[in-house]
């Protein structure tokens, strides 16, 4: 029993041991500490996603266009040397030079209604279109006979973790699906994309949450007063009305639009202190340094859990992005907590 | 006989006129405080960053190579600092005296070489670059494409003027036309961003809303674009000869090329996101880079 007892007391004593350190992962390596806590890579990266993308892409660009040069050099070499010739001469033998003939060039501006004054430019084309033609037949041929795979692969879109802190946001904070629009009050299409989420929060309430952030049309000087006006409701809560109220407008806001809604919100006038003005305009553009760094440089933009979407694509798109979010595993295994 | 005389005559005054080659030295090179771009709307940076959907053209003056600049809005947008020509020569020559005009305008081509330079003439400019014939490979048909001879004349025309109103001592510094056949490769590649469908843009083409059909129409063939690319590399052989001649016989100014914009590997990120074509802002902050540094001031 006192041995009991001596070992309960040693127990109690004794400290909870530390969490093992850290380690660095060869995948995902710690590139700060901030105390106890580290910041990996993929914590960074995935908030400059799309940059990193883009920057992948050019890098897929630029291997892309060699590996199609080396493919073609090495054809045209090993066919030069099974001929026991060079490449240039080779290509001299397939290429027929002999000018096409009269009738051919009086067809071809028949055909385009083009006066006899386009005809020395009219021959030049057809003469080199059919040079060309024989040579690009020819590496077909070439690359047909041997069996040409490429198997680089594109770089594929990212997921982005774009940074929402501080944003304003509506439905669940805790929804399985984020939609984070980049838009300006002045821009028709942020309005129209803004609806397009009304529609689908409307039939997900609970599985939505969407949020704003500002992203300008350059040298629009009443979206930049909207943005400003729509951060001054943000601090009375009433951000939201803001919203709602100026893409209503569908694109065709006037001055006296915000005049009439800042009145009715009763928000503060503009300053007219210099100083006063400057600071909001700094604290605006930490705003659409946001916008850059996830890869936006002009409204409007929706990322649908970090998935990439412009207005250009349209509306069905939009939907599809949306369901696929909502049928993904972890988006459903969230649903049934 | 007569003929030959003629042309024997007329060889001996061109060369008095336009002076001979390593006979007299150069007139000391001015500073190019006083700039003025000639172009079309790779010089006007036609949707380099900044766009609007129902607008095909939308010139970003601030992001060309030549004139960019940088004010209120380029700074609030954090919009590319592409370092232009403009702000290159106030960094290196100072502030005072600056001058810097865009004659450039877009759908502009050879044609338009003489007016646009007699324009320069008219600002005394001392800095001339020159980045022109893009339209004319660009064209709705390909029989739109002048000869050979057609564009030389064009050339010629304008650097006459040049010759005969610039201040002694100006450069003039004539880049060749952009490799237009790898702008358009880049299509795919922005559309497998996911961030613009090309395919559509150009599209447009058909119904000349957008221009360039003559690389950009999906109804050519790939033999009808290398034909256009053909073009593209015979008028840039054009522009090296005859301002390489230029320089060689004119005393009193300063001539340049360089084909660095042709030779120029763009990536996606380096095209406009809009008309996938034009040069971006990042496109044509590389623009100014590449030829500032083989040009006349680079290093």
């Amino acid at each position: 029993m006192r041995y009991v007892l001596v070992l309960l007391l040693l127990v109690a004593c004794t400290r909870p041991a530390p969490p093992p350190p850290p380690v660095d992962r060869g995948d995902d390596p710690i590139v700060a500490r901030v105390g106890d806590e580290v910041i990996r890579r993929s914590e960074a990266e995935r908030r400059v996603a799309m940059e990193i993308f883009r920057r992948r892409v050019d890098i897929h660009s630029l291997v892309s266009r060699e590996v199609d040069a080396l493919v073609e050099r090495r054809l045209l070499e090993r066919e030069a040397e099974r001929r026991g010739t060079t490449v240039d001469a080779m290509l001299d033998a397939e290429v027929d030079t002999t000018p096409v003939a009269e009738a051919e060039v009086d067809a071809y501006l028949a055909e385009h209604d083009l006066a006899e004054d386009k005809r020395p430019r009219a021959r030049n084309y057809l003469d080199g279109r059919r040079r060309i033609e024989q040579r690009l037949a020819f590496v077909a041929k070439l690359r047909e006979r041997a069996g040409v795979e490429v198997t680089l692969a594109p770089p594929e879109m990212p997921r982005v973790d774009v940074d929402i802190e501080g944003a304003p946001s509506r439905g669940p904070n805790d929804a399985p699906v984020t939609i984070v629009h980049f838009g300006a009050f002045t821009d028709p299409r942020s309005a129209e994309l803004a609806g397009w989420i009304a529609e689908v929060r409307e039939r997900h309430p609970q599985k939505i949450r969407e949020v704003f952030r500002h992203a300008l049309k350059p040298r629009d000087e009443l979206g930049l007063q909207a943005a400003l006006l729509a951060r001054d409701a943000q601090k009375k809560d009433r951000f939201w009305s803001v919203y709602d109220a100026l893409f209503r407008k569908a694109g065709a806001l006037r001055q006296s639009d915000l005049q009439a809604l800042r009145a009715e919100l009763e928000l503060d006038a503009e300053p007219t202190d210099p100083s006063a003005a400057s600071t909001r305009i700094v604290a605006l553009r930490e705003e659409l340094e946001i916008a850059q760094k996830s890869g936006v440089h002009a409204p409007p933009v929706a990322f649908v859990n970090g998935l990439w979407f412009q207005h250009s694509f349209g509306e069905p798109r939009f939907e599809s992005l949306v369901r696929d979010a909502l049928s993904s595993p972890t988006v459903r295994e969230s649903l049934r907590k | 006989m007569q003929g030959r005389l003629t042309l024997g005559v007329t060889v001996i005054v061109c060369m008095g006129v336009m002076g001979v080659a390593d006979a007299q030295p150069k007139d000391p090179r001015l500073q190019p405080k006083r700039l003025s771009s000639v172009g079309d709307s790779i010089t006007e940076a036609i949707n380099a960053e900044e766009y609007n959907l129902f607008s095909p053209i939308n010139p970003n003056h601030w992001a060309s190579y030549a004139n960019g600049y940088r004010g209120f809005w380029e700074w609030l947008l954090g919009r590319t600092n592409v370092n232009s020509h403009n702000q290159r020569i106030t960094s290196a020559f100072g502030s005072s005296g600056r001058k810097n005009y865009m004659e450039g305008l877009s759908g502009a081509d050879s044609y338009d070489l003489l007016p646009q330079m007699q324009q320069s003439v008219g600002r005394q400019a001392t800095y001339v670059p020159v980045l022109m014939g893009h339209n004319d490979v660009c064209q709705n048909d390909f029989a739109d494409i002048p000869t050979d001879a057609e564009f030389e004349a064009n050339l010629r025309a304008g650097l006459e003027a040049l010759r005969t109103g610039l201040p002694n001592g100006a450069t003039i510094y004539v880049l060749a036309i952009v490799d237009i056949y790898k702008l358009w490769e880049l299509g795919d590649e922005l559309t497998s961003l996911g961030l613009i469908n090309c395919q559509v843009v150009w599209a447009a083409t058909l119904f000349d809303i957008y221009p360039c059909g003559t690389m950009l129409s999906p109804n050519n063939s790939e033999a009808d674009r290398q034909y256009t690319r053909s073009r593209n590399l015979a008028f840039n052989q054009i522009i090296e000869d005859v301002v390489a001649e230029y320089e060689a016989n004119d005393p009193h100014h300063h001539y340049s090329f360089t084909d660095e914009t042709f030779l120029y590997d763009f990536t996606p990120s380096q095209v406009s996101g809009f008309d996938c074509f034009h040069p971006s802002a990042q496109g044509q902050k590389e623009l100014s880079r590449v030829t500032w540094d083989d040009g006349p001031f680079g290093n």
